[in-house]
Formats: C-alpha cells, sequence, structure tokens
C-alpha cells in the first residue's frame, strides 16, 4: 500500500507524538500535549511559556531520537538560544505570582474583600527589585511595582479592606493594627444597641486561637486531580498555612476520650482490689460511676501500662538496631568480605536457592564429602540429590516406605546409607544410585543413622530405645547398646570411631565405648528431649579452651555439643562430663547443630523457623536468620566450601552462601 | 437407666460411599503414632478448620499442635475415635475438645453426658495432660431452640466437669453474639462456621489458656502488647 503525501505526514506527526510522550516518561515530566488550545489573554502566554520550559528537555530529547530526525525536518526547526531561554524562565519566575493570584481571584468560591490585603502585601514584596535581578528582571519588577502602587491608595478604601481582612478567618493573621478592632467594635456596637463592654476587645485574640484550629482548606474541584495540586489561594499563602499547621494538635474525638478514661478508671480499680484496698476502691469505684464487677482482663493493666513506656522503649531499640544491621547488610552486603578470614565466613541472606521437590517435611540434609552435590531426606519416603553449586535437581532415591530420618556418607562418599520409620536401614551405590542392601534388626521406627571412620560399620538409633552397629560386608548387626529409657534421637560417632555419642527422649545424652559397648558418660542436665548432637572437629579445640578463659589446665575434651527441645544448646566437655556452657536465645524446639569448620562458631536450625550463629567464645547470638516459612529441621555446614544447607517442614530445601 | 445415645461410641457410618470419614480417623491413628505433639485438639467442623486459618499457622503450630477434628461429628463419633487409636501412642501436655453441636435429636442433658463422657475418656488414657473443655458456640442468625439447647449444655458442662480435677471450661463464645442477639455475618460465614474474624475471637481465650498452661513466655508477651495498644496520645 502506498501512502499519499498527506498520509505520511500525518503518521510523521503521531509518531513524533508517541516519542514525545515516550521521552516524557523518561525524564519524569508530565505527559501532556505539545500543542494547545488557548484563549489569547496574558495569562495564556505565562501559561504557554511555562509549559514550553517545562517540555524542552523532552522536546529536544525528541528531536535528536533517531526515527524523526531527518536532515529536513531537523534544520526546519527554529532552536533557542541560551539567552532566550533564560529570559523565559525569569518571566516565569517574576509573573509566576501575578498568575496564581489571579487564578484565585477567579476560581475561587468565595472571594472575599479580605483577600485583598495579603495578596497586595505578598505582591509588593515579591515585586521589590532585588541587586541579583537581571536586568530583564528589574524592568519587569519595576513595571509591574509602579502600577500597583496606583492601586487602592483611598483611605476610605483601605479602612474597608482592613475590616474586611481581619473579619476573614483565613487572613486575620495579617492584620496588624490594633485600631482596626476599634473600628470594627465601634461599628458593631453603633449597628446593636449593647454597651460596649471592655472584654470585646479580647475577643479578637481569644477568638484568633479558636480560629486557628479551625483554619481549613477550601476544598475545590482541583482536589481530586492527578498530582493533588494545591489550589491557587493554598499556593500563595503556603508558607503562613505552614506556619500554622505545624502548632495544631490533632483533636482527640470524644468517644476515644471517653474510652480511655473508663480503661484509666478500671485499671486503677483492678489495682485497688488486688492490693487489698478495699474501701479505697469502694470510695473510688463510687466517685467514677463504675458498676460493681470488674472483667478478668483488666486485671494487672495498671501494671501492664506502666511498665508500657519501658517496653515500648526496648521494642523501638530493637526495631532500631534490626533496621540499622539490615540498612548496612543492604548496603555492603554484611562487613567487608576482604576484611574478614574464611574462619569468620558466616551464611547471609538471602539464599542462594530455595528448592522444591519434596512432597513432605525434609527431615535431614547433607553435604557429599567430596562432589558438590548434597542430598536431602523427607518424610514422603525419598531422598533427593541436588547439585548446590547450580541449584540443579539429580534424582530421587525411592526405595523406602515410609518417612527417611537420617542420611549418612562414608568418608569416600561411595557409599549412602539411610534409615526410615519403615524399620529399616538402607545402603546405596553412590555411583549407580541402586539400593545394594536393606538391613532389619530395629522394632521401631529408626531415626538415625552414621558410618563409622573406616567404612566397615554403621551405627543406627532407633525408637525401640536402643543403639545397633551394622557390619556391612553382612548387613548384620552385631553390637547393641542399650541404656537409653527412652527414644534414641541421634547417635553420632567421632572422628577417630573410638566413641559414639547418643541423644534420647530421655533428655540425657550419653558417650559410649565403641570397643566395649560401655556407657562412658551420661550427660543428664537438658529438660527436655535433646533432638541433636555434633562432635567437635579437632580445629575447635583451641577456640574452646579460649572461650573457656583462664583455666588452671586446658581442658583436652573431646568436646560435644547438644541441642534440645528445652530450646538451648548446651556444649560438653566429655573428659570431665561437665556442661560448659548453655546458649540460650532460640524461641522453639532446636533441631540441628554443626560446628562452623573454621571453629569459632555453632549454627544451629530451630522450630522457631530461624538459623542461628553463635560467637560461643563470647556466649552471644552474632546472627539470626530467618531461614524458612515453618519449623527448620536440618542442617549441614560444609566441611572446605562456604556453603550451608538447611531443610525445612516447609517442603524446602536452602542453600546459603557464607561470606 | 436408660443408656444416653450422645455418650455411645459410634463410628460414622459411609452414605456418601467415599469412605472419607473412616480414612480420616486412620490418618489421625497414623499421625498419632508418629508425631509427638505437645498440644492436641479433637473435635468437630469448628476444630477441623481452625487449622486452616493463619491464626492457627501464626499462634498454634509453633505449639506442636494436632488437629483431630471432623465435620460434622457429634459427641457419640468422636468418643468412637478417642477409644479407637487416636489417643494411643502420643503424650501431649494439652488436649482442647469441642464438640456437641451437632448433636441434633440428643436433650441437652444427653448432650452434656456425651461431652462428659469423651472427656473421661481423655483422662484417663491421657493422665498427664490438661484438658480444656471449649463452651459450644452459638449458632443461627437469631435466637432459635439450637442455640437455647447449647446454651444449656454448656451451663450443665460447668457443673459437671467442675469435679473433674485436670479439665478446665474455656468459654470462647464472648463477642460472638451481638448486643441485639443477633450473630454477625462476618464472624459466622453461614451462622455456624467461623470466619478468620470470628476465629480471632474464639481463639483469644483458647490462646491464653493454652499459654499459660504452656507457660509461654509468648503468653506475657501477647499481653503486653495488648496493653501497649491501650497507650493513648497525651492529651
Amino acid at each position: 500500500m502506498v501512502l499519499s503525501q498527506r498520509q505520511r505526514e500525518e503518521l510523521k506527526s503521531y509518531l513524533a507524538k508517541l516519542i514525545l510522550k515516550g521521552k516524557q516518561v523518561a525524564l519524569g515530566i508530565p505527559t501532556n500535549a505539545l500543542i494547545l488550545d488557548c484563549k489569547t489573554r496574558w495569562n495564556s502566554t505565562y501559561l504557554m511559556i511555562e509549559r514550553f520550559i517545562q517540555q524542552y528537555p523532552a522536546i529536544i530529547a525528541a528531536t535528536v531520537d533517531d526515527r524523526i530526525r531527518k536532515k529536513d525536518q531537523f534544520k526546519k526547526l527554529q532552536r533557542v538560544d541560551d539567552d532566550d531561554f533564560n529570559k523565559m524562565e525569569t518571566f516565569v519566575q517574576v509573573a509566576g505570582l501575578l498568575y496564581k493570584m489571579t487564578t484565585a481571584m477567579s476560581t475561587e468560591r468565595r472571594p472575599t474583600a479580605g483577600m485583598v490585603l495579603p495578596m497586595m502585601g505578598k505582591l509588593r514584596a515579591h515585586f521589590e527589585p532585588t541587586p541579583d535581578d537581571s536586568a530583564f528582571a528589574k524592568s519587569l519588577k519595576t513595571a509591574v511595582q509602579n502600577d500597583l502602587k496606583k492601586r487602592y491608595q483611598n483611605n476610605t478604601e483601605q479602612d474597608f479592606l482592613e475590616e474586611a481582612t481581619a473579619l476573614d478567618a483565613r487572613f486575620k493573621t495579617f492584620c496588624k493594627g490594633e485600631d482596626v478592632w476599634e473600628r470594627i467594635a465601634d461599628k458593631i456596637t453603633s449597628i446593636t444597641s449593647i454597651k460596649k463592654e471592655p472584654e470585646l476587645l479580647e475577643l479578637h485574640s481569644e477568638s484568633e486561637m479558636v480560629d486557628q484550629v479551625e483554619v481549613k482548606k477550601e476544598p475545590t474541584e482541583k482536589e481530586g486531580a492527578v498530582h493533588a495540586r494545591k489550589t491557587a489561594l493554598e499556593e500563595i499563602f503556603l508558607d503562613e498555612d505552614e506556619l500554622v499547621i505545624t502548632h495544631i494538635t490533632p483533636p482527640v474525638p470524644i468517644r476515644v476520650r471517653v474510652q480511655n478514661e473508663i480503661l484509666k478508671n478500671k485499671a486503677i480499680a483492678d489495682y485497688l482490689r488486688s492490693n487489698g484496698y478495699e474501701s479505697a476502691l469502694e470510695a473510688f469505684q463510687k466517685e467514677a460511676e463504675m458498676p460493681g464487677e470488674i472483667e478478668k482482663k483488666y486485671t494487672g493493666l495498671l501494671e501492664k501500662k506502666w511498665t508500657s513506656v519501658i517496653r515500648l522503649q526496648k521494642k523501638v531499640m530493637d526495631l532500631e538496631a534490626k533496621l540499622a544491621e539490615a540498612e548496612k547488610e543492604f548496603q555492603s552486603g554484611g562487613p567487608n568480605k576482604k576484611e574478614r578470614s574464611p574462619s569468620e565466613w558466616i551464611p547471609r541472606p538471602p539464599a542462594r536457592y530455595s528448592l522444591s521437590g519434596h512432597r513432605s517435611p525434609i527431615t535431614r540434609v547433607l553435604f557429599h564429602p567430596v562432589y558438590s552435590v548434597m542430598v536431602s531426606a523427607s518424610e514422603d519416603a525419598t531422598i533427593k540429590i541436588w547439585d548446590y553449586e547450580t541449584g540443579d535437581f539429580e534424582r530421587t532415591l525411592k526405595g523406602h516406605t515410609d518417612a527417611v530420618q537420617d542420611v549418612s556418607f562414608d568418608h569416600t562418599g561411595k557409599l549412602l546409607a539411610s534409615c526410615s520409620a519403615d524399620m529399616t536401614i538402607k545402603l546405596w551405590d553412590f555411583q549407580t544410585f541402586e539400593n545394594i542392601k536393606t538391613m532389619h534388626g530395629h522394632d521401631h521406627n529408626v531415626s538415625s543413622v552414621h558410618f563409622m571412620p573406616n567404612g566397615d560399620f554403621l551405627i543406627s538409633a532407633s525408637r525401640d530405645k536402643t543403639i545397633k552397629m551394622w557390619e556391612l560386608a553382612t548387613g548384620y548387626c552385631v553390637k547393641t547398646f542399650t541404656g537409653h529409657r527412652e527414644w534414641v534421637r541421634t547417635v553420632r560417632v567421632n572422628q577417630d570411631g573410638s566413641l559414639l555419642a547418643s541423644c534420647s527422649n530421655d533428655q540425657t545424652v550419653r558417650v559410649w565405648v565403641v570397643a566395649n559397648k560401655e556407657c562412658k558418660a551420661e550427660l543428664r542436665e537438658h529438660e527436655h528431649v535433646v533432638e541433636c548432637i555434633a562432635w567437635a572437629p579437632e580445629s575447635c579445640n583451641g577456640h574452646v579452651n579460649e572461650a573457656m578463659g583462664a583455666e588452671k589446665k586446658g581442658r583436652s575434651g573431646p568436646f560435644l555439643l547438644s541441642g534440645s527441645r528445652d530450646k538451648t544448646i548446651k556444649m560438653w566437655d566429655i573428659s570431665t562430663g561437665v556442661c560448659i556452657m548453655t546458649l540460650v536465645g532460640h524461641d522453639n524446639w532446636i533441631r540441628g547443630v554443626v560446628w562452623h569448620p573454621g571453629g569459632k562458631y555453632i549454627i544451629s536450625a530451630s522450630d522457631d523457623k530461624t538459623l542461628r550463629v553463635w560467637d560461643y567464645k563470647n556466649k552471644r547470638c552474632q546472627k539470626t536468620l530467618e531461614a524458612h516459612q515453618h519449623f527448620c529441621t536440618s542442617i549441614d555446614f560444609h566441611k572446605s566450601a562456604p556453603y550451608v544447607i538447611t531443610g525445612s517442614v516447609d517442603q524446602t530445601v536452602k542453600v546459603w552462601e557464607c561470606r | 437407666m436408660t443408656t444416653n445415645p450422645a455418650a455411645t461410641p459410634v463410628p460414622v457410618e459411609d452414605v456418601q460411599g467415599d469412605r472419607r470419614w473412616m480414612d480420616m480417623h486412620e490418618h489421625y491413628v497414623r499421625e498419632a503414632h508418629e508425631k509427638e505433639p505437645e498440644v492436641l485438639f479433637v473435635g468437630d467442623s469448628l476444630i477441623l478448620q481452625l487449622a486452616q486459618t493463619q491464626i492457627w499457622t501464626e499462634k498454634f503450630e509453633p505449639m506442636h499442635c494436632l488437629n483431630f477434628g471432623c465435620g460434622g461429628d457429634a459427641t457419640q463419633h468422636v468418643l468412637w475415635r478417642l477409644q479407637n487409636g487416636e489417643l494411643k501412642n502420643l503424650a501431649p501436655k494439652v488436649v482442647v475438645f469441642l464438640a456437641g453441636t451437632n448433636n441434633h435429636g440428643h436433650t441437652a442433658e444427653q448432650v452434656a453426658g456425651g461431652i462428659e463422657a469423651c472427656v473421661r475418656t481423655i483422662v484417663q488414657q491421657q493422665p498427664q495432660a490438661k484438658v480444656l473443655v471449649l463452651t459450644i458456640p452459638p449458632r443461627g442468625h437469631q435466637t432459635n431452640p439450637l442455640r437455647v439447647k447449647n446454651e444449656e449444655v454448656n451451663r450443665r458442662m460447668a457443673s459437671l466437669l467442675q469435679s473433674i480435677p485436670s479439665v478446665q471450661l474455656v468459654d470462647v463464645c464472648q463477642g460472638l453474639l451481638q448486643s441485639d442477639g443477633t450473630i454477625n455475618h462476618n464472624d459466622m460465614y453461614d451462622y455456624l462456621h467461623l470466619t478468620s474474624s470470628g476465629y480471632a475471637k474464639f481463639c483469644e481465650p483458647l490462646y491464653c489458656a493454652l499459654a499459660e498452661i504452656l507457660k509461654m513466655q509468648d503468653a506475657t508477651a501477647l499481653a503486653m502488647d495488648a496493653a501497649d495498644n491501650l497507650v493513648e496520645t497525651p492529651d
């Protein structure tokens, strides 16, 4: 289809309009059209110039846009030179007030005579030439001023205008003369037959106070406009209004005031009653006109209110601290990475990956000792393998018929062991991903499994209160450790395979000698089920001793961590069987604890949905991460790479980077 | 002495044909076997639907709860469930019970007897637990015979349960009846089941009672929060 010349021209100007709009939006300038229909008044000239200046940047941008920049079009444009542009800006600034005033006069719902003097005052001040003004500005201002001087010179006119101003609620304050009020009072008394009372003169100062509260903004049709523009009158007297408004306190509605009174009285009555001041109570109730019974919800209210300031203060301080920390984190991504050694790198939000796929709560997450993969076990009876560096899902291991409770790798990473509520332990070849063995023997839910360092044996713990050792070659149970009085939740072998630690629903942690099944220590201090335990790696021993401060001789350890449903984490010195430290802070059951490979920190996961990093030397929680939407059930820290993984009842596994 | 039909355990007959009620019961038995709740909720649809609310997720889940509510259950049905495995293999610290509004055709005396039978079963099988029995909320837009009956059941319960030491009656009806005796549609969307705002009123006394028993710090914090909100701007 061939376009006619006219059609082409139309198309170009339509395109130009679109481009202009695009530029306006990009520059944040109101998207008004350039060509307007205006009446020919001087206000229109003002408006046109104002609009032009506003749109200038967009116009320039549009004209240099490739799409409409054709040699001939471009040259046709009349350019505006700097001098002209400056004059336009000056004009807008100087004449702006005049424009506003005429608008105010003609569009206000109730233009009153009281407006005149305040406006004249403003005009005179505005059009006073200053030394900084350019020649153009000066000439403009002088011209207007000369005209202004001729207006309202008549004395009777002046008086009338003064009185009008004084009586106008909006402009009272502009009236400086005292004699105005005299004149008004005189006029009133002459009209009415009231005797002239001296108090009448006090009226104006009182009423000034009352009316200041009532300064209303005139609602106009413009209020609904897109930019919520102020009316012309509001714009003119912006400064004066500011002054008045900031001194007003919003009136408390009567209903609220009455309610508060009742509340206060009830709180006091309750205090009197609970402290035995019966006669005072009676008298108070009579005077306050309170009915006999005071509802339960007012008990202790007075005391609570008393301490509320302190509590609110504390809340505010906590929030401020949180905000400061969050801001710092947001700006710099945590304290400068370069200044911190890897042993100080801790997991930081946001999570690198949030992996979903499991259809039930996650029970356990674990890093592979060699490859960059990790596994997650779930109540959906499956085990899933993920690449934690890319966030990719690799595969699912199916075989168990009930929730998988725990998983463990041998030190080469070639074998994976898993245990389940289906009472079995399964062995998986991590190269073919096949289930190579299933071991039966426990009478109940098997809740924990751990490889011995030599890789020939496995340890398991069960709800049947026993711990069993299994020979992998044959698949048979070769030892059973009894002693716990309840469900054994977790069992962990130490680094050299000589000791076993276990924790149980019976609230104790036990340490066993593997060789002879002897229970070497029974650690009894927790006040609820102990859920998890973790042996300290060798690198930590020095730090732990440091943490314990000046001791007669250093502790040799080994050291063990335990996490419990009593919301605490305890550190134990196994050589003496003593609890050397208790970390308090979590608000719900502790589900997992790990040592930071660098040795300075402990990381814990809890049913309060958070991860906490503990600087145990200073016995404080260094960082709290809101990790999941539901209970955090498991946590693991990579022994050499800066990653932490967590699993949760919310069915996701999250990978956290440490920095 | 005639037997009380409201206190004679009987399962729900699968009239519709999808076996849902029995499946739910079996699911609950499995959960009772596997999970370790500290608070157990048992009852009818008012209990069941509570688990779907925001207030459950925010306030009750952290307490490690299990919900064994079944829609439409009358006291004799809940009793059957309690006696057939739902109280086995767990040891909660608190059991919360609500049923009775579905006992159509039974007198108030019989319904109260049915509730007592359920409560005694719980106390017997879970001696370590405190039992919170909730009052039956009002129903119907305006006053009606069912509402009157339920109110009488509540009154009878108050005296019946006094004799059992570990049992506490919690009144959850506060605020549900407006001053003119009608129920607001915003509190009960079908004048029987609760909306989230209805549940907010329902749960307040329940949560306070639970928190007190479990001696949670949250309770004090909650009360303090409430007190803080009453602090008015300076005059």
